[in-house]
This record gives structure tokens, sequence and C-alpha cells, in this order.
């Protein structure tokens, strides 16, 4: 604390992951993976499907195992009230069907401890902050697939998160709520700074959001670019129709580019 | 227009019934017309024996239905929350429902007497097994990305236990109750018949069949079609109301 230099929030040193396959063989899915976290960053994990992106986010929420290196969290995998906010991948399928929208939302603060009253306030204000269109008193089954990923997208901030773990989060949401909703974290991001990991596999989305962009390529997947993107905040979507953005996408283009050719 | 195919598919039933009466494929004797049936039946619900029969015999299904879903679904969730416990009492569990429970109904004869506690034991014991199975399976049914997302939540085992796995159980603890309702009234008639004391319908039905009023055993059979019927209905409209997230 003080004048001393803050941790990182995550630190990760020669990461190695593999899974073993029915026929007998092991498969690594990532190899030697090492960079650290900055607090308040926004890192957006950019890559094509298979690479290891989604494995990458499990094993820094503790979800998964990993075989080799060092991972350095801000927090303590189990009962920790400093656990990150999560929206899964295919995160429909995380939703409580038996409890209301604004239950599912307030799940975290359940995990908590935190009283049924407060819980519920809590929901609904995250839900308006994020402008959130849809009745919470419903079950999931009544919400559309766009409204339970916004459900999702909801309980991962609901307990103010100083960590938030995303694993394309926007991807069942139509354009016009994919817009709204992005720009909604931008704002939460702007105003309380956690630090913000979010796999992606669209570059535009990767370059609008993120304070520093991360390639993960081929397979086994390996770190192929590690740049800050350096766009003013705040952004809006016009922002991708400027000379910057182009550079910062033809920078990136080239670099699959090159890699794939070699 | 659901109740309306239903009609449909009973006034079909009757229809073959009547013509196979009139084309003379059946005997008379044996299966009486359905209107005659009925009218016994009608005859039935103006006297006292038969409401006293009938409470006896639903008592005993209740008592015997409700001792079984505590015992078993309780039983069942810890066998399938334990691992441990499943992997031991799994087998013999297993072989248990294999016996049929009505040829133990002379071995609940020495234990519990004629009276009452012979005919729910029967109940009880195939009952009980019947949700054991069902809610072991049920708190094992919890979807793995659901227990990922508590975990990355930092929920603990308690508030797991509570609010996912509990809860994912439901569906399969209600099919076990499901199944245990409709049993519970099988098991009691098939032993009132075999021990016959006391007012009950198996009793009823068993008298009719001595005493060759036939028509009067297929209006008691009616009877207990129809009981079993609505409480069947009645059990699957509560579960849709209560579990109507689980589709």
């Amino acid at each position: 604390m003080g004048q001393t230099a803050t941790p990182s929030a995550l630190e990760i040193s020669s990461l190695t992951k593999s899974y073993a396959c029915p026929d007998g063989t092991t498969k690594v899915v990532l190899d030697d993976i090492s960079f650290s976290v900055e607090p308040g960053e926004f890192v957006s994990i950019f890559g094509p499907n298979g690479c290891g992106k989604t494995t990458l986010l499990k094993v820094v929420a503790g979800l998964e195992s990993h075989d080799s290196g060092r991972i350095t969290r801000g927090w303590e995998v189990g009962e920790d009230p400093a656990a990150p906010g999560v929206v899964f991948q295919n995160c429909a399928e995380t939703l409580l069907p038996w409890s209301t929208a604004a239950e599912n939302v307030a799940f975290p603060l359940l995990a908590r401890g935190a009283p049924r009253a407060e819980r519920l306030a809590s929901a609904k204000h995250t839900v308006e902050s994020l402008g959130l269109r849809f009745d919470a008193s419903q079950y999931p089954y009544k919400l559309s697939g766009g409204q339970q990923q916004s459900c999702c997208i909801a309980r991962a901030m609901v307990h103010t998160p100083s960590f938030l773990l995303l694993d394309e989060p926007f991807s069942a949401l139509d354009h016009e709520a994919r817009r709204r909703i992005q720009k909604r974290v931008l704002d939460i991001w702007a105003e309380t700074r956690p630090t913000v990991m979010m796999v992606t596999h669209d570059l535009d989305e990767a370059i609008l959001l993120a304070s520093r962009f991360i390639l993960l390529e081929g397979l086994p997947g390996r770190i192929g670019l590690d740049i800050p993107v350096e766009l003013p905040y705040p952004r809006g979507i016009d922002l991708m129709e400027t000379p910057e953005f182009y550079a910062m996408r033809k920078t990136i283009l080239g670099t699959i580019r090159r890699d794939l050719a070699t | 227009m659901r109740s309306l195919h239903a009609a449909a598919g009973f006034g079909i039933l009757v229809a073959a019934w009547m013509i196979l009466l009139v084309a003379g494929l059946v005997d008379a004797r044996y299966i009486p017309w359905p209107h005659e049936i009925f009218l016994k039946l009608l005859s039935f619900l103006e006297n006292g024996p038969f409401y006293r029969s009938l409470a006896n015999t639903l008592f005993r299904a209740f008592a015997g239905f409700a001792l079984a879903a505590a015992l078993g679904v309780s039983a069942g969730l810890l066998l399938g929350h334990s691992r441990r416990l499943g992997a031991v009492f799994i087998a013999p569990v297993d072989f248990l429902r294999s016996v049929p429970s009505t040829s133990l109904v002379p071995l609940f004869l020495f234990l519990f007497g004629i009276g009452d506690a012979s005919k729910v034991a029967v109940v009880v014991f195939s009952c009980t097994l019947v949700n054991l199975i069902n809610s072991l399976y049920g708190v094992r049914s919890a979807s793995e990305v659901r227990l990922m997302m508590a975990a990355a939540f930092g929920a603990s085992r308690w508030t797991v236990l509570t609010k996912i796995v509990l809860p994912s159980s439901l569906p399969h603890v209600a099919a076990g109750l499901r199944t245990t309702l409709s049993l519970s009234l099988i098991l009691v008639v098939v032993s009132e018949m075999l021990v016959g004391t006391g007012a009950g319908i198996g009793q009823m039905i068993m008298d009719a069949r001595f005493t060759y009023r036939i028509s009067d055993m297929y209006a008691l059979i009616l009877a207990l079609g129809l009981v079993g019927f609505a409480l069947n209905r009645g059990f699957v409209m509560l579960e849709g109301r209560v579990l109507h997230w689980a589709r």
C-alpha cells in the first residue's frame, strides 16, 4: 500500500496446460504463456476458435488446473469475497432455471451471504446501470438468448468485483444491444476501474473496448502479439471509422497473416 | 380441445366394449354392460360402507406414500450426495428393489399383524426404494456448468448444496413421488385382497367375487381407476405449477 508499487492484478509466467485425449495422447492447448495484468487494465484476448482462450480464462478463474508455470492472482481461489466476476461462454446454461432473473443476477451476493432485500436491490441497480431491458421478475426460460446473456453480464458485475473475466460476453446480443451494453460496460469500467480480461473472437470488439490487446494463436496457443490500444476513451462506435482504428486493425491482421504464412 | 380428445378416447373404449358384447364375443355374465357397472357405482355412492372402505384404503395408501416419501427422499438425497455411502448401498438397494414387495406380505403379517400396519408396510417397502433411487440420481444430476459457476463466484459447499444441488434434484424427486402415488394405491389394494381384514376396497372386491356379484366387482374397479386417475392428474397439475421451470 501507499508509496510502494501496486502489485499486479494477475501474473502468469510460463503457463502450460494440456488435456489427455481419449485415445491416450495428450494435446497441449496452452504453451509457455507469460504476461501480467496491472490493476485497472482492460485486456482483450483475441484469437481463432480452439486456440485455448477459454481454457486460459478458466485456469485464471481457478476452475481448471495447469501443468506447469505460475499464476499469481489478486484473490484466493475458493470462498473469497474478492473472487472475480465471470461471464461464461454458453452462459445461458449457467443460469439457475428455478430462480428469477433478479435472483440469478444476485447470485454472487447470495454466495457472500447477503440478505434477500439487499440482493434484490443490488440486482435492480446493476440491471439499470447496464441499461438492460427485461423484466427481472421473470424466469430465465421466459427470456430471449440476448436477455439471458445480459443477465449473465449483470451477474458478473453485481458485487462490483475488482476483477472481471469475460468469455465472449456479447456474442448472443443483437447489434443494437451489443453496442448499447458495451458502452455501459465501458462507462462502469471508467467509473470503478475493475481489471478486465475479455476473451473474444470479434476483432473490432477486441480493439474498441480494450486498453491492451493480446493475440493468442496457433495450437498449442501462444501469445502472438501483446500491444497497448492507444485510442482515447470514452470510445464510441464512430471510433471504428478513424484512421487510428484502421491502423490498429492492420497491425493485428498483418501479424496474423505473417504467422499463418510461417 | 384436449379434454374433448380425452372424452373421445373414453367413448371409443366404451363403444369397443359394447361392440364385443353385442357381437357375443364376450360373456355378459363375466363382463357386464357398461351402464350396469355405472349404475352400480352410483348406488355405491349412496351407501356408507363403500365410503368407509374407500377411506380406509386411501388412508393406508397415503400413510404408506407419505412415510415412503419422507424415508426414501431423505435417504436418496444422502446417498446421492455422499459418493462413498452411495457406492456402499446402491447394490443392496437395487437388490431389494427387485424383490416384489407383495411376496413379503406373509413376512409383514408376522411382523405387523393383520391390521393397517402390515398393508402400510408393503407400500413403504416398495415406494421407499423407488423414491430413494429417483432422489439419488436427482442429486447427481446437477449440471457441471452450474456447479462451476457457483465455484467461480466463491459459493460455499452449503450454498452449492441448497441452491444448486437440491433444486436440480427436484424434477427427479417429483418423478419418484408421482410413480409411488399410483404404486401405493396398487399395493394397498393387493395387500387388502391377500390379507383381507377390516374394511377396504380390495376386501370388497374379493367379497363381491366370492358372492358372484360381478357388476359390484367392476364398479369397485372403476371407482379405484377413477381415484387413481384423479390423484395422478392432480399431482401432475401441482408438479407443473411448482416445477414450472423444469418444462
